[in-house]
């Protein structure tokens, strides 16, 4: 074992780097699929958190929440197709997306609404 | 930028998934898979439609992997111009064409879906070994076609979860990837042993 490393050390150094370098990214695409996992599988940390870029009825379905009655909180037409993103709505009524969040959660059941 | 190009999908809904699913198929960084994903949640929450969503993302893929096949072939000109010049060389070409020529199909339908952060080094190494064309193309349309229905698929299922879905999935992919690559290298390196205990046996 240890003659052929120090045999391929010697005439195939750039192969056995490479080999190396891809075992370990290997193994922390391992570890981190494994953590992941292991986050995602406790049902608290499931529900789905706010961002800036979600459109409104996207809100409203991941949180399991009627999207006309969201739209009609927040003064927005709710249309199939026609897409205000959560940082849009905020920006004009001059909300920050924390405030946006706490309207929001308001209107949602208590936690756990998509379990 | 992912949050930029998220809220773009928003904002320009199919056309920017063609751009991005074009972009990586030349292996431009950008979060392609992530993006479909989010795409298939929002056809769920009635953002988007979806024949128009299957449509960008399937042309956009396709026609960038064609871009990146058809920049190796003409590469591959000139390459045989340098290699009939050098014999050794050249008998290294042979080689890389007889496994394109045994693997090249499958291994471009793996590295469309199964496999798909290598996609774009597979269009380039088929192309410059001189792959067919049609045989590229056939088999690529039925990768990106199973690529773009199984991110938008599970975007679509699981898009109440879609923070957990893209971390687990992403990773996942990034994890196949790696380690095919580090199986192949890890061949190339015992094939090198082998060699080399071939000619110490070999009587001089």
């Amino acid at each position: 074992m240890r003659t052929s490393i120090a045999h391929l050390w010697r005439h195939h150094k750039l192969l056995l780097l490479a080999f190396v370098v891809a075992a370990l990214v290997t193994l922390a695409f391992a570890v981190r699929t494994i953590m992941f996992a292991l986050y995602w599988s406790d049902p608290a940390h499931r529900r789905q958190q706010l961002e800036a870029w979600m459109p409104l009825r996207y809100v409203a379905y991941s949180w399991q929440l009627d999207p006309a009655r969201i739209a009609a909180a927040f003064g927005v037409k709710d249309q199939q197709g026609r897409r205000l993103t959560v940082g849009q709505i905020a920006a004009r009524k001059d909300l920050t997306l924390e405030q946006m969040k706490q309207q929001l959660e308001a209107l949602a059941p208590p936690s756990g609404g998509n379990e | 930028m992912t949050q930029t190009l998220l809220a773009l999908i928003s904002e320009q809904g199919a056309l920017i998934l063609f751009v991005v699913t074009f972009l990586s198929c030349l292996a431009m960084p950008v979060p392609a898979s992530l993006m479909m994903l989010t795409a298939g949640a929002f056809v769920a929450s009635s953002d988007l439609s979806a024949p128009l969503i299957v449509v960008a993302c399937l042309s956009g893929a396709v026609l960038g992997d064609q871009v990146g096949f058809a920049l190796a072939r003409r590469l591959q000109e000139a390459l045989d111009g340098y290699l009939s010049r050098r014999p050794k060389r050249a008998a290294l070409m042979v080689k890389a064409r007889a496994f394109t020529d045994r693997w090249g199909g499958p291994g471009v339908f793996f590295s469309r879906c199964l496999v798909s952060p290598l996609g774009p080094y597979v269009n380039l190494t088929a192309g410059a070994t001189g792959l067919s064309w049609p045989r590229f193309l056939i088999w690529d349309i039925l990768g990106e076609i199973t690529w773009v229905l199984l991110y938008l698929g599970l975007g679509y299922l699981f898009a109440s979860q879609l923070t957990a879905i893209s971390n687990i999935l992403l990773n996942l992919s990034g994890l196949l990837a790696a380690l095919v690559v580090t199986l192949g290298l890890g061949l190339a390196l015992l094939r090198a042993l082998r060699h080399s205990a071939h000619d110490a046996t070999r009587p001089r």
